[in-house]
């Protein structure tokens, strides 16, 4: 079972463009930044937003290594292409498909992931996700798939 | 609304059969449509109860026409009438192979009612262990095969940092250097020596040094990957094992690390669209525009990380290497799966490539999808899937060559990860025998692995591309042989270089044609 996660909410949209280079998004997450952050839960509402990175593994793997890098926890979407999915959990970053448009979530609030409920706890209510099926979780909760093995072979 | 003509009708009722489904299409009640069908002196649609293609093939599969008629539930006279009808007179010399639809290992084989999966969900219970899969479940399994090409230096990398000292299965692993690697360093300071030598360490036997081609093509074509196999790759062109009735699975670099390390993965078992492909390949086209045209039609299941099973007549007629093109994607998007449908005759042309003995497993008859499509490919032109320098990421643009056409090129590749198998070189010859390529264009030929090579060098194919002016490179993959300096307008059959040339990914023929006029071109000219 994946902990609750306190996050701040931080939209992917025109701003922080991911149809360039992994280190665009890199440099544009920087740029926001201000001061201590909690961990970031990216939330990505325009599924065409993934293309560039969602059909090819080595640019999904620098992706996801960007995102995780800079604090990102959790990613936040509608539906996310299963490749993408799958290196996310890789690196332990969290995949969390729920329904963005009527979530009606808004940059920099503060959210708690709940995964007991499956539930985006935020201010006003809760908005119900797809759940993490247990071999996820357990890769996850050990901090991505490099951190699981190496528990299973008792490093 | 507009009453359809009368050959609109007769093409709906080829599609619908029936007044009541054509009438679904136009949202009016049947009756109409028989209305417009007598006005038009249009019969209504009839066919008999067995086509004789199944009177035939049941005729020839058992030569008796009791046993024959057993499988049609009907009696022996009643099958002789069927026969008699359709004039099949004379008995089978040699009966003809049975379509085998036995399980593999041992998974109890349930009831023919109960049987509901697609080919992929089959392989995949198989590999978790389990009697089946549904859709949407999440299930850890073992595969048979982990193959690794030029990634081998990110993967080793994450091996090492997981810390295993032996990898789980030594006889499960196929690593293969297929890229001109610089004898002095490479990523991560691997040198080509070290994996050697850190190879021979683990007991690796499947370990193909550089020059020996490109993983799918070997394991394929050397017997590795069987049918039924499940196939983890480092690349999208794994999937090109689907061709064998294979699944081939792509896999992050970490992914493959840690299954070198416990022999275990994740899988969540995705929605599989049925595609049936009707009509026959049309003179002077390949497999490489089939499989153009299924990238340009299913795009958005593969970006939804669909599976897809192939089926149709035509893929019976089709040779190993174009079964791996058709299964094997053109412009690398990796789709959940992909697998060919092998029949009988598929079977035959296949088993050679295997020592042992083997039973393939096939969809269910009922099995459920998430969708199904026809693809009639009979009308289909040469393709060309382009793609502008700087845009890597975006949906590659798929027409027909000649709306392409005229359009000067500076490099052609022909071969590599996809589009350097016999079959392919056999009409890039055909094009370039005898013809010499344009003064202002480069091309390398580049095999898929060194059987081919050799093949066709035996088959005079490299003499050709040698005198029309090619520069021939050794098996592997064709990265290292995409311009990198100045951008250029590269026409290549596969699609392994970087955004900074304006890309256009064709056939072997259409590359060819190209070649010889300077130009995108349409092969038909040539070969027809």
């Amino acid at each position: 079972m994946i902990r609750n996660l306190k996050a701040s909410v931080l939209f992917a949209d025109k701003d922080f463009s991911l149809a360039g280079e992994p280190q665009d998004l890199f440099q544009s997450i920087i740029r926001e930044r201000s001061g201590p952050q909690p961990p970031i839960a990216l939330v990505i509402d325009d599924y065409h937003d993934f293309l560039p990175f969602a059909l090819y593994l080595d640019r999904g793997e620098a992706m996801a290594a960007a995102l995780k890098e800079n604090n990102v926890f959790a990613l936040v979407a509608s539906r996310i292409p299963p490749l993408f999915y799958r290196i996310l959990v890789s690196v332990g970053i969290t995949p969390v498909e729920c329904d963005i448009a009527s979530a009606g979530l808004k940059n920099h609030e503060e959210i708690e992931l709940d995964f007991v409920k499956n539930e985006i706890q935020r201010r006003g209510g809760a908005i119900r996700f797809e759940s993490i099926p247990e071999p996820i979780g357990k890769i996850i909760q050990s901090g991505g798939l490099l951190n699981y093995t190496r528990t299973l072979l008792g490093k | 609304m507009k009453i359809p003509k009368k050959h609109e009708l007769l093409e709906l009722q080829k599609k619908y059969r029936t007044d009541r489904k054509i009438g679904e299409f136009f949202g009016v009640p049947g009756r109409l449509v028989a209305y417009w069908r007598s006005k038009k002196g249009i019969p209504a649609f009839s066919q008999p109860k067995y086509s004789r293609e199944t009177i035939l093939d049941l005729w020839e599969r058992y030569g008796n026409d009791r046993l024959a008629g057993a499988e049609l539930e009907i009696t022996g006279p009643a099958f002789r009438q069927w026969r008699i009808k359709y004039n099949i007179k004379s008995k089978p010399q040699q009966l003809k192979f049975r379509q085998l639809e036995l399980p593999l290992l041992d998974i109890p084989r349930r009831s023919r009612n109960s049987r509901k999966e697609t080919l992929i969900q089959k392989i995949i219970a198989r590999k978790a262990g389990l009697k089946s899969v549904e859709e949407g479940d999440t299930v850890e399994l073992t595969p048979d095969l982990v193959t690794c090409g030029a990634e081998i230096t990110t993967v080793l990398g994450h091996f090492k940092k997981i810390g295993a000292a032996r990898i789980w299965d030594n006889n499960k692993i196929v690593a293969v250097l297929d890229q001109r690697i610089s004898p002095i360093a490479v990523d991560d300071h691997v040198t080509p020596k070290s994996l050697r030598d850190w190879a021979r360490k683990q007991g690796i036997g499947n370990f193909f040094d550089c020059g020996s081609g490109v993983p799918h093509q070997i394991v394929c074509e050397q017997g590795l990957a069987k049918p039924g196999d499940l196939v983890f790759g480092s690349n999208a062109y794994v999937s090109s094992c689907g061709g064998i009735g294979a699944v081939g699975l792509p896999a992050a670099a970490l992914e493959l690390a840690s299954i070198w390390a416990i022999g275990r993965i994740w899988y969540k078992i995705p929605p599989t669209v049925k595609v049936v492909l009707t009509g026959k390949i049309p003179r002077g086209l390949s497999a490489a525009d089939i499989a153009l045209k299924l990238e340009h039609d299913l795009f958005h299941h593969v970006v939804a990380g669909k599976a897809i099973e192939i089926f149709g007549d035509v893929v019976s007629t089709l040779s190993l290497f174009s079964r791996l093109t058709l299964a094997g994607p053109v412009f690398k998007p990796a789709a959940a799966a992909v697998s060919v449908h092998l029949d009988e005759i598929s079977w035959k042309n296949l088993r050679k490539y295997y020592r042992q003995k083997l039973t393939p497993l096939n969809a269910d008859p009922d099995a459920r999808y998430a969708d199904e499509m026809e693809i009639n490919i009979g009308y289909l032109t040469p393709l060309v899937a382009s793609r502008e320098k700087g845009r890597e990421s975006s949906k590659p643009k798929i027409k027909a060559a000649e709306e392409f056409a005229g359009r000067k090129i500076d490099t052609v590749i022909i071969g590599g990860c996809h589009g350097g198998s016999l079959d392919d070189f056999a009409l890039a010859a055909a094009i370039l025998r005898g013809r010499h390529i344009s003064r202002d264009v480069q091309v390398i030929i580049v095999p898929g692995s060194r059987k081919t090579y050799l093949e066709a060098v035996e088959k005079g194919f490299i003499r050709s591309f040698i005198e029309s002016g090619c520069v021939v490179s050794s098996p592997g993959c064709s990265r290292s042989e995409w311009p990198t300096g100045d951008a250029e307008r590269v026409v290549a059959t596969s699609f392994c270089g970087d955004s900074v040339n304006e890309i256009y990914v064709t056939s072997a023929a259409t590359a060819a044609a190209s070649a010889v006029d300077g130009a995108v071109t349409d092969p038909r000219k040539y070969l027809l």
